[in-house]
């Protein structure tokens, strides 16, 4: 394990050797040393990836750790080294070093008041590790899987299948429509899954084609069962997507056929194209052929305020991952809090994603939220069986 | 000498958890950094601000869990602060001359 | 450390769908055409489709997925599970996961066991040594969201519970699954850390439960792994009543079967406060999933009784009475 500790006061960075000595044996770990944010770069440069961990004093007299922090988050190839911040700041503002680090998207384990335990950073770093493991092998096993797809073959074969999940009104529990999630079935793998194929899709260039299969699957769905209309139909669409005219114009055309069923196109963002005036052309166009537009993921994206001030969205939808823990997370309590605060201003409905719990749903309706959706009130059915969910969800609310 | 047998005794509780050789090793490198940061504080002028070495001297001081200092770290002007530093550093030269 | 075994698509089951269509067309007097309108009507997946379509499958050829099956099935009121469970091909396919099938296989590489025959058993609440065994599942597992030690619970809050052991010759146990009906709102509460086991196996509520949770299953070999799955999946497969299957582990061999067989993770979480942090996952799945993923469906029709006597090495015989 290679650990550099960047901190001008060579008293502290003795004593951490010391420390971490405690918990690691002196031949398993191999302590590098700079005295200032300088050093600290040239050593990270030198060591490179191999850094396993970097423990870092914010408030060094030259005020170069912020150096330090950004010269990281520069390069893809260190964004992953786990930082330790430690400080002898107070606890605001560790909190808002932590915010800023954060959202430049390095590997922070914490920042920490001096004097360090140096076992917090070890735990969860060990921890991490195996995260990092977890995350590759998922990755792995998800390109594994990949590997065996084609994915071109698969939507010429028309293997695709779709699946709705419900979005329910939180004050009054009526189901106010469905988001749709799509699955490609196949001989041997069963259902594949979006975090699976939309890579390949995306990689083989076949996005419009694929939100075309989509979108026609889902109308037809809808138009087949007169019940259905009464449901918005929430369809996932990238900003990419947007930049395809015959599209856009496919969307329009169905609008237009399909004139009693309300869509909505569910936009993720795309930090790069959204702010394209192309991009901008094709949302306009939508709205006024009466599709709206909702911004999913919200939170997740550094530079979400941006984009609130040029398009007109109808909807925010929260991600589950802030809200399906947001009864212990408080920082996430205070991501959704915030969120559902801002959509009341702005007079934009706010749907919470991932609500697995009836205690997650209630503090979600103190907090004013309109809308949920999550597997407390369904994960996502195939068309077959909507009618009867709905007919049951209505007999038992 | 009330005040310096306290800070024998915080000294000993940090100093103690470490090996031998650890603790040689740390020692010196404290004493080395108290006397870095008189030799400084002396050659300030008295427009000069302090607050980075009382920063510092807070790091040290929460390492070493010495309270007192640290409560009045905050609101002490620099005679005072001239008085903590040189105070433990000759708790500490103590403590490394009774060993 | 054995590969699990999985299967590949095999021609034989090909033959369960068209026998399905062939039947389900003369019982209902339909010709392919009829057959090609009704499914073009009743379902949003088939709108391309055509009768030189059907008279393919019918003959075998360019079966669609497990899941599109599922759709047209599912039209005549059957499931996946109902017609693969009469298959006897599409059994012996199955069966090639449980079954070594090589008789010149005498020894494996465990400890003590050799792939000798051995005996499954539900364990009853009221069972001499339900709660010795219970406690060495939940050991094996070492999850600890099910101590409940503290608890000092008898066995008859157990009843709800399922636990199922597999001995070799001398007692030894070599594999085991646990298991319980409950509700998804519950298991989903469950994983979200907001109530205990107990509760899940004990829910108070009017309806009927509908998700089958699986805590544990093990087996020492692959092919006993294999096994003691294909016990649940069989109860999740008999009773229509259950919607979904879900598993709460910390077992890593399991997860990595788990998703071997692609089943997709639904949580991870890391639970501290024990001796060291441990991984917890949950996966939640259909019933519908379940049943589109072959491996899975082949495992589910796979027919349990209370107490079986396995021969992994030789053809399994199948007339065990439930």
């Amino acid at each position: 394990m290679n650990i550099l500790i960047i901190d001008d006061q060579r008293f502290i960075r003795e004593t951490m050797k010391a420390d971490i000595h405690k918990y690691l044996a002196e031949d398993n770990v191999e302590i590098y040393e700079a005295s200032n944010g300088n050093q600290g770069i040239e050593l990270i440069l030198a060591v490179e990836a191999k850094l396993d961990l970097v423990i870092l004093d914010l408030k060094m007299d030259q005020g170069d750790g912020i150096a330090v922090i950004n010269m990281l988050a520069s390069e893809p190839r260190f964004t992953a080294i786990p930082i330790a911040v430690i400080s002898s700041s107070d606890k605001r503002t560790l909190e808002l070093v932590d915010s800023i680090i954060t959202g430049l998207k390095l590997n922070l384990l914490g920042v920490f008041a001096k004097p360090i335990n140096v076992n917090d950073i070890l735990t969860p770093l060990l921890d991490a590790s195996d995260d990092r493991n977890l995350a590759h092998q998922h990755e792995s096993i998800v390109q594994d899987m990949a590997a065996n797809i084609n994915v071109r073959q698969l939507l010429k074969n028309e293997q695709l299948i779709l699946c709705y999940q419900p979005k329910i009104n939180l004050k009054t529990k009526e189901i106010i429509g469905f988001e749709v999630l799509s699955r490609l079935c196949d001989q041997s793998n069963g259902y594949i899954y979006p975090d699976v194929f939309l890579p390949l899709v995306n990689q083989q260039g076949l996005n419009s084609l694929f939100s075309r299969m989509v979108i026609s699957q889902a109308l037809q769905c809808w138009s087949r069962q007169p019940l259905l209309m009464a449901f918005a139909l929430s369809i996932n669409i990238t900003a990419d997507d947007l930049t395809c005219d015959e599209l856009i114009e496919y969307i329009i055309e169905c609008g237009r056929e399909y004139k009693q069923i309300h869509l909505i196109l569910e936009l993720t963002e795309s930090q790069e194209i959204i702010n394209q005036d192309r991009v901008l052309n094709s949302i306009a166009r939508l709205i006024i052929n009466n599709i709206d537009i909702s911004l999913d993921d919200f939170g997740k994206s550094y530079s979400t305020y941006d984009r609130l001030d040029a398009i007109p969205f109808k909807e925010i939808k929260i991600d589950k991952s802030f809200v399906s823990d947001m009864d212990i997370n408080h920082q996430h309590y205070l991501i959704v809090e915030s969120t559902i605060a801002l959509a009341q201003k702005m007079h934009v409905k706010v749907v919470a994603e991932g609500v697995e719990t009836s205690a997650i749903e209630l503090i979600l309706s103190e907090l004013g939220c309109d809308v949920a959706q999550g597997y407390l009130y369904s994960p996502p059915i195939e068309g077959r069986y909507l009618i009867d969910w709905i007919a049951q969800y209505n007999r038992s609310a | 000498m009330n005040a310096n047998t306290e800070l024998l005794k915080a000294l000993s509780v940090f100093f103690e958890q470490y090996s031998q050789e650890q603790q040689s090793r740390l020692r010196l490198t404290l004493i080395a950094e108290l006397q870095r940061m008189r030799l400084e504080l002396e050659q300030y002028e008295s427009s000069d601000s302090i607050e980075g070495l009382k920063h510092q001297f807070t790091g040290i001081a929460r390492y070493l869990e010495l309270k007192d200092m640290l409560s009045v770290m905050d609101v002490c002007e620099r005679e005072q602060f001239e008085y903590q530093l040189c105070s433990l550093l000759k708790a500490v030269m103590d403590y490394a001359n009774e060993l | 450390m054995i590969c699990t075994p999985i299967s590949y698509q095999s021609k034989t089951s090909a033959q369960t769908f068209s026998n399905f269509l062939k039947h389900t067309r003369s019982e209902n007097n339909l010709s392919q055409e009829d057959l090609c309108s009704l499914l073009r009507q009743k379902s949003c997946l088939f709108d391309m489709l055509d009768s030189i379509t059907i008279s393919r499958w019918e003959r075998g050829v360019n079966i669609p997925s497990l899941a599109k099956q599922s759709e047209i099935v599912e039209i005549f009121g059957s499931e996946l599970f109902d017609i693969y469970r009469e298959d006897k091909k599409f059994i012996n396919e199955g069966l090639a996961l449980i079954n070594l099938f090589e008789s010149t296989i005498e020894r494996s590489d465990h400890p003590y066991y050799r792939n000798t025959p051995y005996r499954v058993e539900f364990i009853e609440s009221h069972h001499q040594n339900f709660m010795t065994l219970l406690q060495l599942s939940l050991i094996y597992e070492s999850n600890p969201r099910l101590s409940f030690v503290s608890r000092k619970l008898s066995q008859p809050f157990f009843r709800g519970l399922s636990l199922v052991v597999a001995f070799s010759f001398g007692d030894q146990i070599i594999g085991h699954s646990l298991f319980c009906r409950t509700q998804g709102k519950i298991a989903l509460e469950f994983m979200n850390d907001e109530v205990d086991l107990f509760e899940v196996i004990n829910h108070n509520s009017q309806a009927l439960p509908d998700t089958l949770m699986v805590f544990s299953s093990f087996g020492v070999t692959p092919y006993i792994e294999n096994y003691m799955m294909s016990v649940y999946l069989n109860e999740l497969a008999t009773s229509r009543s259950l919607k979904f299957l879900s598993f709460n582990i910390c077992d890593e061999s399991l997860k990595r079967k788990l998703t071997q067989f692609k089943l997709p993770i639904f949580k991870v979480r890391t639970i501290e406060g024990g001796f060291k942090p441990v991984k917890n996952y949950s996966f939640f799945s259909s019933r519908t999933e379940v049943m589109a993923n072959r491996n899975l469906l082949k495992l589910s029709v796979i027919p349990t009784s209370k107490s079986q006597t396995i021969d992994p090495i030789f053809f399994m015989q199948l007339e065990t009475n439930i």
